[in-house]
C-alpha cells in the first residue's frame, strides 16, 4: 500500500476510531498502572523488612524478640568468636554509640568482614531470639572503601 | 602533568559554556557561523578532557605520587592494567571518565550527523555542552583529579587498589557501566535539540536510535559483567543483589529498552512523538538519579562510593536538566502531535506500547523499592527495607508478561491483524510449543532435574513453568521468522540457506538483528528459570573426608599453602564424584593479603585481608559453585559452601548473544542511493578516527616513563661503603646547594617514606647514598635547581618535596576562575551581537526559505553564507 492510501485511509478511519482508541488506551494504561500501585503496596505489607540500627534496636530488645528485621552496627573490636568445632559458625558484637547487640550467624562472612579495627560496618538480616542474640541468616560487609565496587554479601539461607 | 590535566579542564568549562551560547544563538538565529562554531566547541570540548585524561593516565603509569588521587589508589608495583582501573576507581577518575566518553561520543554524533539536520546539530551541540557543563563545573571545584599533595607530604608509594577490584572484570565492567551512563547524554540531547527545532525528521530518528543503542548495549555489557564479578569474586552465590548501586544501572536500562522498541513506533507509525522525547529524557535523567543515590550517601548500599557532598552538586545539576527537560516539553507539546492514531490492540503497535509501559513499571517498581525506604524513613519515620524477595515478587510477573508481549508483539502486524494471518502465524508456534515445552522439561527433569533434589516453592516453580512455555513459545516464533525470511530469499533462487540466512542480515539488519538480541534475552530468561531449582549446602569437612550435595559427592582430599608476591594462597583440594565415578577436581582457595596491609590505618578504611578464590565448574547445564568459608588453624579441616546452580551458564552465552544481536543492528544499513554520500562518509569517519588515533598517540608518547637521566651515575661501578665513605670536595656555595637540595628530593627508603634527606635518620643507607650524589652534583657547579631536575627526570615528580614549578601551580589554581570570568564575557560578547543581528534578520531560516528570504538577508548576514543560501534555494527548486 503506497503511502498515500494509507493516509487516506487513516483520515477517514481516525474520524471514527479516535475517540474509541483514545478512550481505550487510557482506560487500559490506566487500569494497569493501579493494578501495579496495588501490586507494589500488597507486596510491600508482605516482604518489607524493618530496619534498625543497634541503637535504635537495643532498647526495645523486649518488644523485638521472634521478629525478623535487617540490623545495622559495626562491628566490635576482637569480637569475632568461632564456635569451637566448627569453622562457620560465627558469633561478633555489633555496637552503636555505646549499645550492642550480638549476633550468631553460620555461613560465609563477605571478605570485607573484619574485627581488627571497630571500623567495619555490618549489615544483618535475621531474627531476634528470646535470649537477646540477634540470628543473622544474611550479613553484608560495608567497608568505608573509596572503590568504585560490587557488592560484598553473603547469603545463607 | 597535573598543571597541564588541571588547565585543560579549566579551559573546557570556558569553551563549554561559548558551546552552549553559541549553540543556543546559532539554534534560534538559523546562522550556519556559529553553528559551525558551535559544533567546533563540542569537538574542542573533547580534546580537552581527552588532554586531562592522558595527562592523568601519565600520572598513574609515571606514579606520579604528588597528586593525591594517583597515589590514594595505585602503587608501583601494580600490573598496568590494574594501574588502568585505578584510573577510574575513585569519584574523580570516574566522572573524569564519564565526562570523556560523553564529550567523545557527542563530539563523534555531532561530527556524523553535521550534514544532516540543520536546525537541530546547532540545539544538539548547546544541550549536550549542557549536561557536560555539570560534570565541567564538578571536576574543575568540587572533587579536581589533579588536585596535589601539600609540600612535604609526598608519599613515597601509593596505597594499592583493593584485592577484590583486581581482576580483569573490573578492568573492563566499570567503564562499560560508565560509558553507558555518560552515553546517555547523547540521545537527551538529540531528544531536547528535536523539540528545539521541532524537528523529528528521518535523520533525527536514526540518529537518536543509533545513539540509544549504543548507549544500551553498553548498559547490558556493564550490567552483565558487573553480574559476572559478584558470581565469580565475591562468592555470595548469585548475579543480582538488588543492591542501590546495581538497581542505578538497571532503572536506564529499562528505560532504554522501551525507548528503543516506542522509537520504531515513531518510525513506521508516526506516533508516540511526545511519549518518545519524555522516554529518552527519563532515560538520562535516570542514570543522573542513579548516580545521584549512590554516590551522595543517600542510599544506603554496601557498595557506595565515599561519600562526599558531591551529592548536593548532583542534585543541583539534575534539578537543572530536569527543569530543561520539563520546560522545553511544555513548550513544544503542541508541535508533537501523532500523525496516526492506534487502530486495533490487536497490533504490532500495541505490543510495543504494552511492552513500554511494562518496561517502565519494571523501571517504576526498582526505582521505588530503592528510594521507599529512605523516602519512608524521612517522611513517616518508619524504618523499613525491601530485600530481595520483594523485587523479585513484583519483577517476576511483570517480566512475564514482557515475554508475552514480545511473542505477540513478534507475529502481529502493524495496523492491526487479520484473524487469517495470525492463525497462519500463531499456530504453528503454539503446535510447537505445545509439544516441545513439556517435552524438553520433562526430557531435563527425568535425566538430570529430579537428581539434584531441589525443593522448589509451588509459586517458584509456577512461575518457572510460565517462563519455560513463554521462552520456548518465543524461540518458535523467532525459529518461525527466520525461516520465513529464509524461505522468501531463497524463493526462485538457487541461493543456499547460509547465504539466505546472510542476506536476510544484511538487508534487513535492525529487523534480524533485534530477533537475534531476542535470542539472546531468552537465553537469560532460561538462566533466571534455573534459580527456582538450585541446590545449596554449608558444609565442614575434615581432610580425607566426603559429603553429598545433589547426586555429587565431594571429597576434600588436602589442604596447601603457597606465598606468593602479594599473599598468602590456602587451596584447597577436591575431588568430584558422580555415581562414584571422579568428574573433576575443585580447587577452591582463600588468598590472604595480610602482607599487601600498607595503608596508613585510619585515612581510607580497611584493605581486604582475606578473599575468597571461587571454584565453578561450569558445564552447559549447570555450574557446581564451590567457596571455601574458612579453614581451621592446624589445616586439617575447612568449610565449604557448595552451590548448584541449574543453567547459570545460559546467563552469559545469552548476554554474548544479545550483544552479536545489537552489533547486527548496529552495523549501518546498506542504502544504495547514497552509497557514493556513505563513502564520503568512511572517509571522515576515518579521518576522525585518524585524529582521535593521533590524540591517543600523544598521549601514547606522554605515557612513556620519563628517560633517565642524562647526567651519568657517578658513582657507577662502585660499591655502596666505597660510595658512603667518598670525599666529595665543595666549596660553600656549592654546600649551600648541595644542603637545599637536601631539603627537597624525597628519599626512596621505605622506613623513611614521605621525609627528605634531611629528616631521613642519619644512618639511612638509601638517604646518605643520594646526598652523596647530590654533592657530587653540586661539585660540578649545578645549582639547586639543576640537581632537582635532574632526580625528577630520574623518579618523577615524586621524588622532589617541593613542586618545582611554583608559578605554573599558582597558575592552575586561578586559572579556572580567570576561565570562567573570560567566558562569561564571551558568552555576554556573543549574546549582544546576536542581539543586533536577531533585531535585523527576521527569522533567516534556512529551509523553505525563498530566494526573496534569501536577498532580504542581504548586508546582515555575510556574502558566504549569502551565497550558500542561494544554492540550496536553487537546489531546493
Amino acid at each position: 500500500m503506497t503511502d498515500e492510501s494509507t493516509k487516506f485511509d487513516d483520515e477517514v478511519r481516525s474520524a471514527s476510531a479516535q475517540k474509541t482508541s483514545r478512550g481505550w488506551l487510557f482506560l487500559v494504561a490506566i487500569l494497569a498502572a493501579a493494578a501495579l500501585v496495588a501490586a507494589i503496596v500488597v507486596i510491600s505489607f508482605d516482604k518489607r523488612t524493618y530496619y534498625f540500627t543497634v541503637a535504635e534496636a537495643a532498647p526495645q530488645l523486649v518488644d523485638l524478640r521472634g521478629q525478623r528485621f535487617r540490623l545495622k552496627g559495626m562491628v566490635e573490636q576482637d569480637s569475632h568468636l568461632i564456635r569451637e568445632g566448627t569453622l562457620d559458625q560465627h558469633r561478633f558484637t555489633l555496637t552503636e554509640s555505646g549499645a550492642q547487640i550480638v549476633v550468631d550467624y553460620q555461613g560465609p562472612l563477605p571478605d570485607t568482614f573484619t574485627d581488627e579495627s571497630d571500623r567495619t560496618e555490618v549489615v544483618a538480616v535475621g531474627t531476634l531470639r528470646d535470649d537477646g542474640i540477634f540470628e543473622a541468616e544474611e550479613v553484608s560487609a560495608k567497608c568505608p572503601s573509596r572503590y568504585e565496587g560490587g557488592a560484598p554479601t553473603a547469603e545463607s539461607q | 602533568m597535573h598543571f597541564i590535566g588541571a588547565s585543560a579542564l579549566s579551559l573546557a568549562l570556558g569553551v563549554c559554556i561559548a558551546t552552549i551560547v553559541l549553540g543556543i544563538l546559532a539554534g534560534r538565529s538559523g546562522v550556519r557561523r556559529y553553528a559551525e562554531l558551535a559544533r567546533l566547541g563540542v569537538y574542542v570540548q573533547f580534546g580537552l578532557v581527552a588532554i586531562a585524561t592522558a595527562a592523568l593516565l601519565h600520572s598513574f603509569v609515571n606514579a606520579d605520587f604528588a597528586i593525591k588521587y594517583v597515589a590514594g589508589r595505585s602503587d608501583s608495583r601494580m600490573p598496568l592494567h590494574y594501574i588502568l582501573s585505578a584510573f577510574y576507581g575513585g569519584q574523580e577518575g570516574s566522572l573524569l571518565l564519564w565526562t570523556f566518553v560523553t564529550a567523545g561520543l557527542g563530539s563523534l554524533a555531532a561530527h556524523v550527523n553535521r550534514d544532516n539536520m540543520p536546525r537541530v546539530m546547532p540545539w544538539y551541540a548547546a544541550v549536550l555542552s549542557a549536561t557536560l557543563l555539570g560534570w565541567f563545573c564538578i571536576l574543575n571545584f568540587v572533587t579536581p583529579p589533579f588536585e596535589t599533595w601539600f609540600i612535604a607530604s609526598i608519599p613515597g608509594d601509593g596505597e594499592g587498589l583493593n584485592p577484590l577490584l583486581q581482576t580483569p572484570l573490573m578492568v573492563i565492567h566499570p567503564p562499560c557501566l560508565l560509558s553507558g551512563f555518560a552515553s546517555a547524554a547523547v540521545p537527551f540531547s538529540f531528544g531536547i535539540a528535536a523539540l528545539a527545532a521541532r524537528d523529528t525528521g528521518t535523520s533525527w530518528l536514526k540518529a537518536v536510535r543509533s545513539w540509544t543503542l549504543v548507549c544500551w548495549i553498553l548498559l547490558s555489557i556493564g550490567n552483565l559483567l558487573g553480574g559476572m564479578w559478584a558470581y565469580r569474586e565475591l562468592g555470595w552465590g548469585g548475579y543480582w543483589a538488588w543492591d542501590a548501586v546495581e538497581n542505578a544501572a538497571l532503572i536506564p536500562w529499562f528505560i532504554a529498552t522501551a525507548f528503543l522498541h516506542s522509537i520504531i513506533i515513531q518510525e513506521q507509525r508516526g506516533m508516540l512523538k511526545r511519549w518518545n522525547v519524555v522516554l529518552v529524557s527519563l532515560l538520562y535523567l535516570l542514570t543522573l538519579v542513579g548516580t545521584w543515590m549512590t554516590r551522595s550517601g543517600f542510599i544506603d548500599s554496601v557498595h557506595t562510593f565515599a561519600e562526599s557532598d558531591i551529592g548536593h552538586y548532583f542534585l543541583a545539576f539534575l534539578i537543572f536538566m530536569t527543569s530543561i527537560s520539563v520546560c522545553t516539553l511544555i513548550l513544544r507539546w503542541k508541535d508533537f502531535g501523532s500523525e496516526r492514531e492506534f487502530e486495533s490492540p490487536a497490533s504490532r503497535e500495541a505490543m510495543f506500547l504494552a511492552n513500554n509501559w511494562i518496561l517502565i513499571g519494571m523501571a517504576a517498581v526498582v526505582l521505588f523499592g530503592t528510594l521507599y525506604p529512605n523516602l519512608a524513613e524521612m517522611v513517616f519515620d518508619l524504618a523499613i527495607t525491601f530485600g530481595a524477595p520483594w523485587f523479585e515478587r513484583l519483577t517476576i510477573p511483570l517480566g512475564l508478561i514482557l515475554l508475552a508481549t514480545m511473542a505477540l508483539g513478534t507475529i502481529l502486524p502493524w495496523r492491526r491483524a487479520n484473524l487469517r494471518s495470525f492463525k497462519r502465524h500463531a499456530i504453528p508456534a503454539s503446535l510447537a510449543t505445545l509439544i516441545l515445552a513439556p517435552g524438553i522439561a520433562a526430557l531435563w527433569w527425568f535425566t538430570r532435574g529430579h537428581k539434584l533434589g531441589a525443593t522448589p516453592s509451588a509459586g517458584g516453580l509456577a512461575l518457572s513453568v510460565i517462563a519455560w512455555v513463554l521462552i520456548v513459545l518465543n524461540g518458535a516464533i523467532l525459529v518461525q521468522e527466520f525461516a520465513g525470511g529464509i524461505r522468501a530469499r531463497r524463493a526462485g533462487t538457487d541461493r543456499g540457506v547460509f547465504s539466505a540466512l546472510m542476506l536476510l542480515f544484511r538487508k534487513h539488519r535492525r529487523r534480524y538483528g533485534g530477533f537475534v538480541t531476542h535470542i539472546g534475552v531468552l537465553m537469560i530468561f532460561f538462566a533466571f528459570v534455573g534459580n527456582a531449582f538450585k541446590v545449596e549446602d554449608d558444609i565442614t569437612l575434615s581432610v580425607g573426608d566426603s559429603a553429598a550435595i545433589a547426586d555429587f559427592t565431594v571429597t576434600f582430599e588436602s589442604i596447601e599453602t603457597k606465598t606468593e608476591s602479594t599473599h598468602v594462597a590456602t587451596l584447597a583440594e577436591m575431588t568430584l564424584y558422580r555415581d562414584g565415578e571422579r568428574v573433576d577436581s575443585l580447587r577452591p582457595a582463600r588468598f590472604d593479603y595480610n602482607n599487601y596491609d600498607r595503608m596508613p590505618p585510619g585515612t581510607a578504611g580497611d584493605p581486604m585481608k582475606v578473599t575468597s578464590e571461587i571454584y565453578i565448574r561450569s558445564t552447559p547445564l549447570e555450574d557446581f559453585y564451590v567457596t571455601m568459608i574458612n579453614y581451621s588453624s592446624d589445616r586439617d579441616a575447612a568449610a565449604f559452601k557448595i552451590e548448584v546452580f541449574p543453567f547459570t551458564p545460559w546467563l552469559w552465552m545469552g548476554g554474548f548473544v544479545l550483544i552479536l544481536g545489537t552489533i547486527i543492528c548496529l552495523w549501518p544499513e546498506e542504502d544504495p542511493v547514497s552509497a557514493e554520500y556513505r563513502r564520503r562518509r568512511m572517509h571522515d569517519l576515518a579521518r576522525i578516527g585518524g585524529v582521535v588515533l593521533c590524540l591517543f598517540g600523544l598521549g601514547l608518547v606522554a605515557l612513556l616513563p620519563g628517560t633517565a637521566a642524562a647526567q651519568a651515575d657517578p658513582f657507577d661501578g662502585m660499591g655502596v661503603q666505597e660510595i658512603l665513605a667518598a670525599d666529595v670536595p665543595l666549596t660553600s656555595a656549592q654546600s649551600r646547594n648541595a644542603e637545599r637540595a637536601f631539603n627537597m628530593v624525597m628519599t626512596t627508603c621505605e622506613g623513611c617514606a614521605g621525609k627528605t634527606l634531611t629528616l631521613a635518620s642519619p644512618g639511612c643507607v638509601p638517604a646518605n647514598m643520594d646526598k652523596q650524589r647530590i654533592r657530587y652534583f653540586a661539585s660540578l657547579g649545578m645549582s639547586t635547581d639543576e640537581i632537582l631536575d635532574l632526580f625528577v627526570e630520574e623518579r618523577g615528580e615524586s621524588a622532589v618535596a617541593i613542586p618545582q614549578k611554583t608559578g605554573l601551580r599558582r597558575v592552575s589554581m586561578i586559572l579556572p576562575v580567570v576561565i570562567v570570568i573570560l567566558g562569561l564575557f564571551a558568552a555576554l560578547f556573543a549574546f549582544r551581537s546576536s542581539l543586533r543581528r536577531t533585531g535585523v534578520e527576521a527569522q533567516p531560516a534556512i529551509a523553505g526559505a525563498s530566494s526573496g528570504a534569501a536577498d532580504s538577508l542581504a548586508g546582515t548576514v555575510d556574502d558566504e553564507l549569502l551565497a550558500e543560501l542561494r544554492d540550496e534555494i536553487a537546489m531546493g527548486s
